[in-house]
């Protein structure tokens, strides 16, 4: 081979090269400009879907197929009470309009308690009571509570609390299920939502009843999250992108971190950061050829809830600052991106899909959740 | 500033270079070697000082940026690697094909050009010109002595540097996937 052949094969060879890399790992990461005022928008919009749509007993549209235009008969306990707190958060936000239906939703969960073998509280309506579903009720009471300053349900948070301790282990994690009937709980099954869910609720009790010791249980949950639970259930790539965790670590940020706990707040901000990133390649005319579909609207909403749950660390914790910046624009990336997917309100759309995100004609109410949460945190950031 | 000196050496691949042209014996032209070299110095040094315009101009923010060189880094690593460098060609007639052909495709390295954005990014370009000077001269070198280099013993050097570069994409791609 010549010279003058080489440099042509090289030549090409670069080509093609650059043209694959600019197709798939360099596509441009495509972020539509957002407000402050746009983002508030989507977000009372998606609030709106939930409450149009919310039932007179305070239950809520589990789905909506607009292909065939029906939904499905299922439900879930842990979406519920997902759903009625973000509610709250957004009546913590400001937008007061939306206390009569997280009541609503809130009275819901209140008929379907039942006592614990340990003294405790869960939310359930079957005889294996759901931890998740009694943590995230936790938290709408909690949000409730800081929203309205009323107390009339801190008896019940509490007795809640107890059943949070009751299916904790000993190294941190917690049980996912509890048995009703036998009133303890289900030995060795966990779930990877379940800790991170029941670690908020610790937090926030502690938060709100500090003379109580909640705090013992969630460091020793937070440990262990921050340590063992991916290795435990099996997480690759680690860490799990757990907004849960974010909002707990968030919570706790005040109480004095542990470096290890820092380093995993840094692993969560740079996992977010990193599929953030990924998504916005699918903003191109070809991005969902080379990148696939674009995710639920559910999904996209926890990256923000997690970002935008980290932030306060970045703020006040010199071992963080500087992802200060960076997260921000992140942030800002992410809330552009899932405004932008979102189904317009107009004189022609349903109700069912007005405010909605859609993944293969199908929505769900934790899409909505997890969506207007996430724009509601990040409003800070935009501009 | 050891790593990115590192970092060049093992993507340049000086061996590689002295390598090139290593079948022929019949010249001796310092010129065109030396100019061949600034050549590739030159454009290295531009890319670092013009990373953060580069990485606008790509809308990729430099995590990303990381994340695909190291890919480019490595596979061109394993390339040396597994099939040692590229076949030796004929030295050309004219001083110029030589000077361009010293400067690319010798030293112009896809991971040497992909480096040179990312180290510019985050490291400056004075960090990423040392490192590139020292790759390229001492490629410049091994490609004018190539008459008194043992042969056996660059191609061990091209497949371990090949093994060096291989490793720096892997660490490259994961810093890539860290950074925000």
């Amino acid at each position: 081979m010549n010279v003058r052949s080489r440099t042509t094969r090289a030549l090409v060879t670069w080509a093609v090269g650059a043209s694959i890399m600019r197709l798939t790992l360099w596509a441009p990461e495509v972020c539509p400009p957002i407000t402050r005022s746009e983002a508030r928008l989507a977000a009372a919009e998606a609030a709106d879907w939930i409450v149009v749509n919310q039932a007179d007993d305070g239950k809520f549209l589990y789905d909506f197929h607009r292909g065939r235009e029906e939904s499905s008969a299922d439900y879930n306990l842990v979406r519920h009470a997902g759903v009625t707190m973000s509610l709250y958060q957004l009546v913590r936000g400001g937008e007061l309009r939306y206390l009569d239906a997280a009541d609503r939703g809130l009275d819901w969960m209140l008929d379907r308690l039942q006592p614990t073998g340990g003294g405790g509280i869960a939310f359930t309506d079957v005889n294996r009571a759901k931890l998740g579903a009694s943590s995230l009720l936790v938290v709408s009471l909690a949000h409730r509570r800081l929203a309205t300053s009323d107390a009339q349900y801190d008896q019940l948070m509490q007795d809640l609390g107890t059943f949070l301790v009751e299916q904790q282990r000993a190294d941190g994690s917690m049980l996912n299920f509890h048995d009703i009937e036998a009133g303890e709980p289900v030995p060795e099954e966990t779930s990877v939502f379940a800790t991170g869910e029941a670690l908020w609720g610790l937090a926030l009790l502690h938060e709100a009843f500090p003379q109580v010791g909640y705090d013992e249980p969630a460091w020793s949950t937070l440990d262990y999250m921050a340590t063992s639970r991916d290795l435990d259930e099996d997480i690759f790539p680690q860490p799990w992108p757990d907004q849960w965790a974010a909002y707990s670590l968030g919570e706790m940020g005040e109480w004095g971190l542990a470096d290890a706990h820092i380093d995993y707040a840094r692993r969560l901000i740079e996992r977010f950061a990193m599929i953030v990133r990924f998504d916005a390649q699918r903003g191109t005319a070809y991005g969902s050829l080379t990148h696939g579909p674009a995710p639920r609207g559910g999904g996209v909403g926890t990256w923000l809830e997690g970002l935008a749950a980290l932030r306060p660390l970045t703020l006040m914790d010199d071992r963080l600052a500087d992802l200060e910046a960076p997260l921000e624009e992140t942030l800002a990336c992410a809330a552009g991106v899932l405004a932008e997917r979102q189904v317009e309100s107009g004189d022609d759309v349903s109700e069912q899909e007005a405010g909605a995100w859609f993944y293969d004609d199908l929505t769900r109410m934790d899409d909505q959740q997890h969506a207007a949460s996430g724009l509601l945190l990040s409003l800070p950031v935009l501009p | 500033m050891i790593l990115a000196l590192l970092g060049f050496l093992a993507t340049v691949n000086p061996a590689a270079a002295a390598l090139a042209l290593i079948r022929d014996r019949r010249t001796d032209r310092p010129r065109s070697v030396a100019a061949g070299v600034a050549v590739a110095v030159a454009v290295l040094v531009v890319l670092a000082a013009a990373a953060d315009p580069i990485l606008d101009l790509l809308d990729i923010n430099l995590g990303t940026y990381r994340l695909g060189a190291g890919v480019v880094i490595a596979v061109a690593g394993l390339r040396w690697l597994v099939a040692g460098a590229a076949p030796a060609c004929p030295e050309p007639d004219e001083d110029r094909r030589l000077a361009g052909f010293v400067a690319f495709p010798v030293l112009l390295t896809p991971g040497a050009v992909v480096l040179a954005v990312s180290v510019g990014a985050e490291h400056g370009t004075l960090e990423a010109a040392v490192g590139i000077v020292v790759a390229a001269v001492l490629g410049g070198l091994g490609l004018y002595l190539r008459r008194s280099v043992p042969h056996l013993f660059v191609a061990g050097l091209v497949r371990m540097l090949g093994a060096a570069a291989t490793v720096l994409g892997v660490v490259v791609a994961v810093d890539g996937i860290r950074t925000l």
